[in-house]
């Protein structure tokens, strides 16, 4: 029988980046009020780098984050240099998309196994899973370090990269340390094969909602960096349009902003890129794919961790094609391209591990006289209680507790960092 | 800075380029902590102390894990034997120390409820590490009180002024355990 009345009122959902809380209202077996309230102080870095030079704005909006560190860096490095008229070298760009993929596989792994996996093997935390299955555990640490070493000799450090700059880099990774990288990615495989193994075991829930999904796309590539922004609706524009895209609103309860594009809410992240740029996917992502059972278009967005580790594999087997162009190119220390000018705006777009990242600035005799920095969470916050609103009605015949663990596993699904958005996760039932 | 009331460090993995494990059944000093915000420096000051020392015994390995965060469980899965330095919020006099078995630290960390894996700190490490049944069978924990760890690098007087002493004491403890 259904549930006439029912209040959830999760207060502050675990297992995600920063603090928000999930309110769901059924009153006679109406759905009254379903939110994801965003409850974090805003953070104000656009008002930061007002008045700064804009070699400064990169290390800055870095600190927006502390695991897409190099996501941010990267948008705020292009943003700037198309403002100033600078054209990185293929060098740079090849180093730029191998340090990427080092920060992608690590956040990535880190979702997966740390907070998704505990869910489906029905444990409250990794620590109850690294006693009942420890070399997963150790799986994902060993995974984890390596990509994290791969940032570190990239960009010196990888939370807050430092060797990156405009133009280029001020460090470079030496020919030996490239052939370490690329033995060991080429060592990992096993353990990145066994992570398709075990999310082909794990059962996610069934939930099917279709929505718009957004990525950037590139011809040629399996796009992460640059591009322009697509549609699964149809239709692409250039990054200088993003603003067309991402129609910032304000909702009464999120301190973070709201997005919507040709419906009423889109999802961007790795299952957004999966059903747009499936075909620029490395052969073995797309075997990876057939065995977890992933075909585009993917309608549940439960599936977007699986949808990482589909990306898991084309990140690993990627990064290992770049260090053999690199190594076979040869690294030469190259002095960062200069600008062109001193004035100017420019936007910068890459899709970081939750999704599109826009960095928007106006700079005027080398200092920054405007920012807007439109974060991933923050596009999908509305697409998160779009899907709370489908998928309540069809739970009213379960416990609270059922209902409660399905919508934090929804929100978790979509890896959601709300410090970046400003903004976490509270279930309360009202 | 980490071990006990505060779960604060930062997580990343900013080891040395070459910092790996210790070799399998050695003993290690790891020292962790960001030079970058004031006394949580403690803990790469000491192993820049101890690495000077003549008498150190050739057998032990003094690693500077630096933000390891939760990758210090592969820093110390091999060793036989650990000692770790951090600084440590305690309610104590600034440069003030104490040297815990780790069971006192994994009792304060289930106390305190963990906090969050995008974060961890050695206290998260460590509740791993037990989990994992990787930690070394020997290890002690030296917890630094700050001064202050603020966005400045350098060390606060009084915790500077602790070097002495603590070098001392933990080689005292290196030549009990490799004795």
């Amino acid at each position: 029988m259904a549930t006439p009345n029912l209040r959830i009122d999760v207060h502050h959902v675990t297992r995600v980046e920063g603090h928000g809380n999930i309110v769901v209202d059924v009153q006679n077996g109406q759905l009254k009020q379903c939110d994801l309230e965003i409850v974090e102080t805003p953070r104000f870095f656009e008002a930061m780098l007002r008045g700064r030079p804009y070699g400064e704005s990169s290390h800055i909006t870095s600190r927006i984050c502390g695991i897409c560190a190099v996501g941010h860096a990267t948008a705020s490095l292009r943003a700037t240099e198309n403002a100033l008229g600078v054209v990185p070298s293929e060098q740079t760009v090849l180093l730029r998309k191998l340090n990427f993929h080092g920060e992608m596989l690590d956040s990535h792994i880190l979702h997966a196994y740390m907070l998704v996996a505990p869910d489906l093997l029905g444990v409250g935390s990794v620590i109850p899973l690294a006693k009942s299955a420890p070399e997963v555990v150790l799986r994902a640490l060993r995974m984890k370090k390596l990509a994290g070493d791969l940032c570190a000799a990239l960009c010196g450090r990888h939370t807050h990269p430092i060797a990156m700059t405009v133009g280029g880099f001020t460090h470079f990774p030496s020919r030996e340390q490239l052939g370490e990288l690329r033995e060991r990615l080429i060592a990992m495989r096993p353990d990145v094969e066994a992570t398709v193994e075990l999310f082909t075991q794990l059962k996610l829930p069934a939930f099917e909602r279709d929505t718009e999904y957004v990525a950037l796309r590139a011809k040629g590539e399996y796009c992460y960096i640059d591009g322009e922004i697509a549609s699964s609706d149809g239709g692409a524009l250039p990054l200088t349009d993003y603003r067309k895209v991402t129609n910032e609103h304000l909702v009464r309860h999120s301190s973070a902003k709201r997005t919507h594009h040709m419906r009423e809410s889109y999802m961007v992240g790795a299952l957004a890129r999966f059903n747009i740029n499936f075909d620029e996917l490395h052969p073995k992502a797309k075997s990876a794919a057939a065995a977890i059972g992933l075909k585009p278009k993917v309608t549940n967005p439960y599936l977007n961790t699986a949808a990482q580790v589909v990306e898991i594999v084309h990140c690993s087997e990627d990064a290992i094609r770049l260090c053999d162009v690199l190594i076979k190119r040869g690294l030469t220390w190259e002095e960062p391209v200069k600008p062109a000018r001193l004035s100017g705006e420019g936007v910068g777009a890459c899709d970081v591990p939750r999704g599109t990242l826009f960095h928007n600035y106006v700079i005027a005799d080398g200092l920054v006289t405007g920012a807007n920095c439109i974060i991933p969470t923050g596009q999908n916050l509305s697409n998160i209680e779009g899907d709370m609103r489908a998928l309540v009605p069809t739970m009213l015949d379960r416990k609270p507790p059922e209902i409660t663990l399905a919508l934090e596993m929804l929100v978790r699904a979509y890896d959601p960092c709300i410090s970046c958005s400003t903004h976490m996760l509270n279930v309360r039932f009202e | 800075m980490s071990a006990l009331s505060s779960l604060t460090e930062t997580r990343a993995p900013e080891l040395g380029r070459d910092a790996g494990p210790a070799p399998a059944g050695t003993t290690l000093v790891l020292g962790l902590g960001n030079e970058l915000r004031g006394d949580d420096g403690i803990g790469p000051a000491v192993i820049r102390a101890l690495g000077a020392r003549e008498d150190l015994p050739s057998d032990v390995t003094v690693l500077d894990g630096g933000l390891a965060g939760v990758e210090t469980v592969l820093l110390l899965k091999d060793a036989a034997r650990a000692i770790v330095v951090d600084a440590a919020e305690q309610g104590l006099a600034p440069g003030e120390w104490r040297r815990l078995p780790v069971a006192a630290v994994l009792e304060q960390t289930a106390s305190t409820g963990g906090g969050s894996w995008h974060a961890a700190g050695l206290a998260q490490a460590l509740a791993l590490g037990q989990a994992l049944d990787t930690l070394p069978p020997d290890i002690v924990v030296y917890a630094v009180q700050p001064l202050r760890a603020d966005f400045s690098p350098g060390l606060s007087e009084p915790v500077q002024g602790a070097i002495p002493t603590l070098c001392e004491r933990i080689l005292s403890d290196l030549l009990t355990l490799t004795a």
